[in-house]
Order: C-alpha cells, then sequence, then structure tokens
C-alpha cells in the first residue's frame, strides 16, 4: 500500500519546506537551511527504487513521482550539491537567499521526478521564480563585482529567459494534448527533430533554452556571475542539469544534438580566454561541459547515454567546487576580476588547493572525476565512427585546460602580484569545510571509478584505466600545460583587461534597443503629421459621440420600462436567431 | 567568523622565480617522458591494437594535438579580443559611452 510519504513527490519537502526558512532567524535558520535537504534526501532514499504514483486532476492523468535508474542519477547528486551548498551559506544570515535557494533545490528535484510533462512544467516554472532570488539578493562581501542595478536588470533579463523557456514548454505541451497525444515525459522524440511535430520542436527549444544551446546561451554568462557568493554555487548546479535530464528523457538519440553539442563545447573556450571575471569564466566553462553532456545524448547509445549522466554527475560536483572557491576569494577580497587578483595562494591555501582538485577535474586528469566521466562520451564518439566530432571534442577538452585548468587557478591564486593579501580575511570554517568535502569528493570519484558506476547502476561495463588512455591523456594536458607556460614566457599569452566582452546577447541588449530608438526617432515627423490628424479625428469624434448620447440626445433620454423592455426583447431575439443560423 | 589557514608556504615553491624554471624544466622532462612511454606501449604491450583511429598511433599523437591546440586557441582568443572587447561600461546606462 502506498502511504502518503511515498505519495510525496522528492524535493518537495525543500521546494515547500524553504518557504518556511523565512520565518526563522539566527541559529535556527541554519538548522534549518542544512536539515531541509537531508531530511529529503533521506526521503528519497526511503523510496523503492522503481516508483510512480498518478493522479487524476480535471481530467488529466499526471504522475507527480516516476523514480527510475535515469532520475535517481540526478536525485543523489542534486542532493549532495543542495547540502554542500547549504554548508557553504550556512554564514549568510539571509533569510529570503536561504528560502529562495532551498525552494529552488526542491523544485529542480521534483522536476527531476515528474512523470508527465505538466509536472515538469510547473517545476521548471518555479526553478526560474526561485532562482532569481539568488541574483537579487544582497551580498555586502561582493560589492565591487555586484551592482545592486546592474543585479537587477541581469535577474530581470534571466527571469524573462527562464520564464519564457516555460511557456515555450507550455505551448509544446498543449499543442501535443490538442493532437490527442498524452501528457507522459518520456521518449518524445529522436533522429531527425526537423520532421518531428512541431510540439515535439517547441518543448524541445524550450529544454534547450534551459541546457544553453547556442545562440540561446547567454542568460547563462549575462546572470550567473551576477549572483551572489553563496547564490552562484546553487545556481551552477540546478538549473542547466535539469535541462540536461530533461533532454537525456526526452530526446536520446536526436541527431541534431551532437553538432549543437559540439559548438557549446568549441565557442566557449574562446570568450573565456579573454575574459577578465573568472566567474564569467566559469560560466563559459559550464556551457562548454554541457556541451559534452548534450553529444552524449545525441549519439544516444546506451555508453553515451550513461557517460552523460555520469559526467553530469561529476561535473555538478567539480563545477559546484570552482564557484565555492571563487566564492570564497569573492567573500575574501570582493572580487573576482583576474587584473585584481594573484598570489592568493599564501594568504588562502585550503581554497587554492580545492580550486586546483577542481581544476584537475574539469581538466579530466587522471585520478580526478572528470577522467572517469567525461571520456564514455568521447569513447560512444569514436564507437560511432564520428571522427570529426571524436576530433572536436578532443581540442574542446585541450580548450578546458585552458580557461578552468589553469586561468582560474593561475590568475587568482599563483599569478604574479604586488598585492599584499595579509590583511583580508579568511573564509569561515563552513565554506572550506564544504571545499574540502567536494574536492575529496571528485578525487574519490576519480581513485575509485566503479563504486560511483555501481552507485549510478549503470549497466555497462568500462574501464577508464588503460594505459593508454591514461599516457595520452597526460600528454594532451601537460603538453598543453608546457605551450602555456612557453606562451607566458615569450610574452603571447593575453593579459587580462579589464573590459567588456560582447557576446550575442548585444543583440538585445543594444542592437535591439538601439534599432528601436532610431525607428521612434525618424518616425517623430510622420507622428508629427499624424498627431494632427489624429487630434482633428478625435474632436470629430466627441462631437460624434455627444449627438448620441448627450443631453438630450436619442439614447439619454428617459423611457418606460415597458419600451427598455422591448427594446432588451428585440435584442435577445436577434441575438438568438444569429446563434441559431449559425448552427 | 572568519577561519584559521595555515599560510600557504608550500605553495610560494610553485611560484618563486627561484623555482620556476626548475618547474618548467620538471614539467619539458615529463612531456618527453610520456612521449617514450607512449612509444615503449607500443612496443612492449598491445595498447595500440585496439584504438579506434590509426592517427592515435602516431608517436606524440596526443601531446602534439593538445600543444598545438593549445597555441591555436590563445590566438584565436587574441584576434577575437580585438573584434568584441569593449570599455567596462559598455552596458551601463548611465556611462557616456552609451550616449555616443
Amino acid at each position: 500500500m502506498t502511504t502518503w510519504l511515498q505519495s510525496l513527490p522528492p524535493g518537495v519537502i525543500m521546494a515547500v519546506g524553504g518557504l518556511l526558512l523565512l520565518a526563522l532567524r539566527g541559529r535556527a535558520l541554519q538548522f534549518g537551511l542544512v536539515v531541509l535537504p537531508v531530511v529529503s534526501y533521506g526521503h528519497l532514499l526511503a523510496l523503492p527504487a522503481e516508483h510512480v504514483v498518478q493522479l487524476t486532476i480535471m481530467g488529466l492523468d499526471l504522475v507527480p513521482v516516476r523514480i527510475d535508474r535515469l532520475a535517481m542519477v540526478w536525485g543523489h547528486v542534486f542532493h549532495w550539491a543542495a547540502i554542500l551548498s547549504a554548508v557553504y551559506a550556512l554564514h549568510v544570515q539571509d533569510r529570503v537567499q536561504h528560502a529562495a535557494a532551498i525552494a529552488y533545490a526542491g523544485s529542480a528535484v521534483a522536476a527531476v521526478f515528474a512523470g508527465d510533462l505538466v509536472t515538469l512544467f510547473v517545476h521548471w516554472e518555479l526553478t526560474a521564480v526561485t532562482s532569481v532570488f539568488l541574483i537579487w539578493s544582497r551580498d555586502d562581501r561582493a560589492r565591487k563585482d555586484r551592482d545592486p542595478e546592474e543585479c537587477y536588470r541581469a535577474g530581470l533579463r534571466y527571469l524573462i529567459i527562464q520564464v519564457a523557456s516555460g511557456v515555450v514548454l507550455l505551448a509544446g505541451i498543449c499543442l501535443r494534448w490538442a493532437d490527442g497525444g498524452g501528457l507522459e515525459f518520456e521518449g518524445l522524440a529522436t533522429g531527425d527533430i526537423t520532421s518531428a511535430p512541431l510540439w515535439a520542436q517547441l518543448v524541445f527549444l524550450a529544454f534547450g533554452i534551459k541546457a544553453a544551446f547556442p545562440f540561446l546561451h547567454n542568460w547563462l554568462q549575462d546572470a550567473y556571475p551576477r549572483g551572489t557568493h553563496t547564490g552562484t554555487v546553487f545556481l551552477s548546479a540546478f538549473t542547466t542539469k535539469m535541462a540536461i535530464y530533461a533532454l537525456a528523457r526526452g530526446f536520446a538519440g536526436t541527431d541534431l544534438l551532437v553538432p549543437l553539442g559540439v559548438a557549446m563545447t568549441l565557442f566557449p573556450i574562446f570568450f573565456a580566454v579573454i575574459e577578465n571575471d573568472l566567474r564569467k569564466v566559469l560560466a563559459y566553462s559550464l556551457n562548454n561541459q554541457l556541451g559534452f553532456m548534450c553529444v552524449g545524448i545525441g549519439i544516444g547509445t546506451e555508453l553515451a547515454l550513461q557517460g552523460a549522466a555520469g559526467h553530469a554527475f561529476a561535473h555538478i560536483l567539480y563545477k559546484a567546487l570552482l564557484f565555492q572557491s571563487m566564492g570564497a576569494v569573492l567573500w575574501s577580497v570582493g572580487t573576482c576580476k583576474a587584473t585584481e587578483l594573484g598570489g592568493l595562494f599564501k594568504r588562502l591555501p585550503v581554497t587554492a588547493l580545492c580550486c586546483m582538485v577542481a581544476a584537475a577535474s574539469i581538466s579530466a586528469f587522471p585520478l580526478t572525476s572528470g577522467f572517469v566521466t567525461k571520456s564514455m562520451t568521447l569513447s560512444a564518439a569514436a564507437e560511432g565512427h564520428m571522427t570529426l566530432v571524436w576530433l572536436l571534442l578532443l581540442f574542446a577538452s585541450a580548450g578546458v585546460l585552458e580557461h578552468s585548468g589553469i586561468k582560474i587557478p593561475y590568475f587568482a591564486f599563483l599569478a604574479p602580484t604586488k598585492k599584499d593579501w595579509s590583511a583580508i580575511e579568511r573564509p569561515p570554517w563552513n565554506m572550506r569545510a564544504a571545499m574540502v568535502t567536494t574536492a575529496v569528493l571528485c578525487l574519490g570519484i576519480g581513485v575509485f571509478p566503479g563504486v560511483l558506476y555501481r552507485f549510478l547502476d549503470f549497466q555497462i561495463e568500462y574501464e577508464p584505466y588503460t594505459a593508454l588512455h591514461v599516457v595520452g591523456q597526460l600528454q594532451l594536458l601537460l603538453f598543453a600545460t608546457a605551450a602555456f607556460v612557453w606562451l607566458v614566457r615569450i610574452g603571447a599569452y593575453p593579459h587580462e583587461k579589464r573590459a567588456t566582452i560582447l557576446d550575442f546577447d548585444w543583440i538585445y541588449r543594444r542592437a535591439l534597443p538601439a534599432g528601436w530608438d532610431r525607428v521612434v526617432r525618424r518616425s517623430s515627423v510622420f507622428w508629427t503629421r499624424g498627431g494632427r490628424l489624429a487630434e482633428n479625428a478625435r474632436q470629430d469624434g466627441l462631437v460624434w459621440i455627444q449627438r448620441w448620447v448627450g443631453d438630450g440626445a436619442a439614447l439619454t433620454q428617459t423611457r418606460t420600462i415597458r419600451g427598455i423592455a422591448l427594446w432588451v426583447l428585440a435584442a435577445l431575439a436577434v441575438g438568438l436567431a444569429w446563434v441559431f443560423w449559425l448552427h | 567568523m572568519t577561519g584559521r589557514e595555515p599560510d600557504g608556504d608550500g605553495l610560494r615553491l610553485l611560484v618563486e622565480p627561484a623555482t620556476t624554471t626548475r618547474w618548467v624544466r620538471v614539467l619539458y622532462a615529463v612531456c618527453v617522458l610520456l612521449v617514450v612511454a607512449g612509444e615503449g606501449l607500443r612496443f612492449f604491450s598491445h595498447a595500440f591494437d585496439h584504438v579506434h583511429y590509426g592517427f592515435e598511433a602516431w608517436p606524440g599523437f596526443y601531446g602534439a594535438f593538445g600543444f598545438v591546440v593549445f597555441v591555436f586557441i590563445v590566438y584565436c582568443g587574441r584576434w577575437l579580443r580585438g573584434v568584441v572587447s569593449r570599455p567596462e561600461s559598455y552596458y551601463r546606462v548611465d556611462e557616456p559611452e552609451r550616449s555616443k
């Protein structure tokens, strides 16, 4: 018999409980912040491995809970991320931010376990509405990097795009419903998406917006670097990976995902080289990593899909660790601009070491989590005889080393600087505890990959530690590092500069508003002449209205009740006749 | 509520001018050793029997690929900076650049 606890969707404890944090302060707030994700995870682990809850509301057959192997991969890691991020944020006394963060994490978990598209849509939108507060919230430790006005505007742009993704998803759901299709969230399309029905294309587009497809990606680089120093750690874990899950669930084997994913792995590399804000570099890096997962989902073989799932699992942890370490820098120094940093290793050695572990993991050095997960996607491409895709992914792997493996730790912690950091405050214990734990997980997964594969119930055998793989990967990464050293020594490596790097968002932030301004200005002459005509028309209209309903006019004279009833009766008769004629 | 981290004197070895040259030499030496190790795999094991592509078996393929790609990315980045870099205040509505 299904108990009420088994009917409760995973994540709802956080999504609803998060709102209760608004009523708490001090120790109680800290306690609630950590306990809610722990209780939610306990609830998930107590549920059966294969479990479905169905209900019918207003004629809609909904599946608010669907637990299976794929969803559990995200269920586990989303809870790990929520717990670690909550510990990382313990020192912050901001009820709104904490409530939003926990409700956001809970909504993302609930979305992953949604078995129908309507339930998915509800949680899809809830993640948007809750997460924006992590961008809008005040952060006194990051004043140099976070202008309140800019954060507000970035948050608005983020919210509009996220909600738009939900609206597109809803349009797809409605079209499918209107076509007589069901609401199941499973295997929506595969193969050629261009020949799929319109509803499937709309759902694909909605998922693509949140997965930061090329040209739909700018919300990520716009909003994430403007989050609070703890908020961005939450943001990095959930929204985009929820979209990756949705793609894996709905569009596995969709061909278009392969070129889209390859493009996503490539273009962020070049922007990351010249970006000065290290949290923005990480946002580009995130985009690049999502590309690997999209390629895996697009290839669609068992190895590729498990590679994408395993990569998402490892990525959430090492990306969170990178954002945690940059959050610690932001907390201590007040900025994450590379031009303002350097040499922090002496004052923040734990943070520096954790950052280096994360940098090694994302670069896929042996004995780290990236090595044992990302390579599955490359192997799947090779086994599918996709030579160009394989070469481009290898290219992107060297690019990852450039921006996340070298640039982040080097410019923050190792680069020569004349600044004296001895007076800066070191991050509080909870931030360091979260970072060290996440670093241990990154290394643990890398050293014992079999444990991860069994934990995630992978159905195929994959051995990452072959001599050729280890030597080849080390060659790729260390020769690329040698290239970095050589470029720095000959003075060819670009110096960091304070600048704004234009990306595709220039279209809607500058080009379209400027174009609209020009149209309005040029048409002012037209409006001046047109305005005169409009004024004349307005006065003529007033005279006409006065004639009918002004003092003493025909329609304003007092009539008998009998006369009014006759008029109403006549109008009803005409209306009824018209309806009868229509049918 | 600030933490008590130990000073990072151990990491100082990574960046002290006196030791960086030594580290760079170690890096170059490891690179050479990796190429030698790759060739060792060719002669003393069957590792290259199972490669997906023939060019993976070329001596130092992965190393050369990594080096060339890294240099290519950095030079592309330098070119891209000339195209898309603008003043930091570019998007701020109240800045003079906006009104020009």
